[in-house]
C-alpha cells in the first residue's frame, strides 16, 4: 500500500501533495465508514418499530444487512444527481444567462429548493424499507419508497420542512440559554461554550433519533404491511 | 393512503408526529444502546486509519 511522505520532520516540501498515495486508503476509509453510518441508521429503524420481537440483537443484525444495499443506493443517487445536477445545472444557466434576470433567478433558486423537498419527502422512507421490510436491491427499495408515498408526497414534504424549522428553532434557543447573545468584539466564557457543546451532543442525539422515529411513524401509516397488522391487531 | 380491503387509511401528520414521540419514548434505551454501539464501530474505523492520515 502506498503511503504518504513527509520528508524529513514530518514537513511539507514546496510543490508536494499532502494527499499523494493516499487514494486508495482514502477511498476504503469512506467505504467503511459509510458502511457503519449506514449499519447504525438501519438498526435503529429496525428498534423504532417497537415490537416485541425486533429485540436489540435483531436490530443490529438488520443494521449490518441492510449496510451494503444502503451503499448501494447512496452510489445509485450518485450517479443520478451528478447526470441531473449537470443537465439541470447547464439548462438553469443558460435560462440565467438569457434572461439576465434577478427575478428569474430567485425564481429557478425557489423551484430548485422545492425540488429537493420533493424528492427528499419521496424518498424519505428508504431506511425503514431496507431495515423492516429487509427489501435488499437498491433499485427495488427506491422503487417502494416513491411508491409508499406517491399521494402524500406533499404532506410528507411539509412533515421535513416543519421538522427542519423545529430544529433550527432548537438549536438557536439552545444557543441563547448557554451562550447567550454575544455581544460586538466579545467571546463566550469557556463555561459557557463546554455547556453549549454538551447541550448539542445531547440535544442533537435526542433529536436525530426522534427523526429516526418519525421515519418510522409516516412508515407505519403508509406502508400496506404495516396498516394490515395495525388492522389486525385490532380486528 | 393506504388501501386495506375497500378500508381506507387517511395519512395523519400529528399522528406521525404523536406516534414518533410514543416510539422514542419507549425505545429510548435500546436506541441509545445501539447508536453507541455503532459509534463506538465509527471510532474503531478513524482510529484504524488515522495511522494512514496522520504520520
Amino acid at each position: 500500500m502506498m503511503r504518504m511522505s513527509l520528508g524529513a520532520g514530518g514537513t511539507l516540501t514546496p510543490g508536494q501533495n499532502p494527499l499523494a498515495g493516499m487514494g486508495f486508503s482514502i477511498f476504503i476509509f469512506y467505504i467503511l465508514y459509510f458502511l457503519v453510518i449506514f449499519a447504525q441508521q438501519i438498526a435503529l429503524s429496525r428498534a423504532s418499530t417497537g415490537r416485541a420481537d425486533d429485540t436489540f440483537a435483531v436490530a443490529l443484525g438488520a443494521g449490518l444487512r441492510g449496510a451494503l444495499p444502503m451503499l448501494g443506493v447512496l452510489l445509485l443517487y450518485m450517479i443520478a444527481g451528478i447526470g441531473g445536477g449537470f443537465v439541470i445545472g447547464l439548462i438553469f444557466a443558460g435560462l440565467i444567462a438569457a434572461t439576465q434576470s434577478a427575478a428569474v433567478s430567485f425564481l429557478l433558486g425557489l423551484m430548485m429548493l422545492l425540488a429537493f423537498f420533493y424528492l427528499f419527502a419521496r424518498f424519505s422512507l428508504l431506511l425503514p424499507i431496507i431495515a423492516i421490510d429487509e427489501v435488499r436491491n437498491p433499485f427495488a427499495a427506491i422503487g417502494r419508497a416513491w411508491k409508499l408515498t406517491a399521494g402524500n408526497s406533499v404532506k410528507v414534504a411539509l412533515i421535513w420542512a416543519l421538522v427542519l424549522i423545529a430544529m433550527i428553532a432548537v438549536y438557536f434557543v439552545v444557543f441563547l440559554v448557554t451562550v447567550g447573545m454575544p455581544g460586538p468584539g466579545t467571546l463566550a466564557s469557556p463555561m459557557a461554550s463546554i455547556g453549549f457543546f454538551i447541550a448539542m451532543i445531547v440535544i442533537g442525539l435526542t433529536v436525530g433519533l426522534y427523526m429516526v422515529t418519525l421515519t418510522t411513524a409516516i412508515y407505519n401509516q403508509l406502508s400496506p404491511s404495516s396498516a394490515e397488522l395495525t388492522a389486525e391487531a385490532f380486528e | 393512503m393506504g388501501k386495506l380491503g375497500g378500508f381506507i387509511m387517511q395519512f395523519s401528520a400529528s399522528r406521525a408526529f404523536t406516534e414518533a414521540f410514543q416510539l422514542l419514548g419507549a425505545r429510548f434505551g435500546m436506541l441509545v444502546g445501539i447508536w453507541l454501539t455503532f459509534f463506538v464501530g465509527i471510532i474503531a474505523v478513524i482510529a484504524a486509519f488515522g495511522g494512514v492520515f496522520f504520520r
